[in-house]
């Protein structure tokens, strides 16, 4: 989201603080663990849950789940990065523009 | 927006934004990236994505995206409106 008439002036960009940087990134991979787990355990798990232990084919399905869980994730945020960045390039031009426009 | 804020003000208030912003776009990436995984990958024969798969997260990502910005420009379009017959009933019973 943007804040119109913010008149940010254009410094260097601000970093969010470290601290709250790592507490993220910690519930990142907190909330990425929990997903994973439960998206391959739909995906791999027999429903009828015979017996108490995977069984060969499940424990494969597992791993190969996992890894797909993560390039897709991988490819997801190259995805919305790049949307991100088409936006922001989009801001700047509306932002010359309107300088452009208030200057003349 | 003339209203003055402090310096130090301003700084905290642009840190929270900074901050928010960050955590609302882990937030989406994690939350997209499992709803794509969940509707295009079911099979697992192997651990690379393959090209179908890879092709269907990508589209999925993109529109999920586009939706986003559509529904974005709608709400404010409504918003908008709203606002402005807010605006014009007051000037009515002002008139009155």
């Amino acid at each position: 989201m943007s804040f119109f008439g913010g008149g940010g002036a254009p410094q260097q960009p601000m970093q969010p603080d470290p601290l709250f940087a790592a507490q993220t990134e910690m519930e990142m991979y907190t909330v990425l663990f929990n997903k994973l787990t439960q998206s391959c355990f739909k995906k791999c798990a027999s429903r009828k849950h015979k017996e108490p232990d995977l069984h060969l084919g499940e424990m494969s399905c597992i791993d190969r789940c996992v890894a797909k869980y993560m390039d897709s994730q991988e490819l997801v945020g190259k995805v919305l990065q790049a949307a991100n960045e088409k936006q922001a390039a989009q801001q700047m031009q509306m932002q010359q523009m309107q300088q452009a426009m208030g200057g003349a | 927006m003339d209203v003055k804020l402090d310096a130090a003000l301003q700084k905290k208030l642009e840190q929270n934004v900074i901050n928010s912003t960050m955590k609302q776009n882990i937030d989406l990436m994690s939350k997209l990236a499992d709803q794509c995984f969940d509707e295009c990958v079911h099979q697992f024969p192997s651990r690379i994505l393959s090209k179908d798969e890879t092709k269907c997260i990508e589209h999925c990502a993109d529109r999920f995206i586009a939706l986003s910005q559509r529904v974005g420009q709608k709400y404010q379009e409504v918003q908008h409106k709203r606002v402005l017959e807010e605006k014009l009933r007051q000037m009515e019973l002002n008139k009155k």
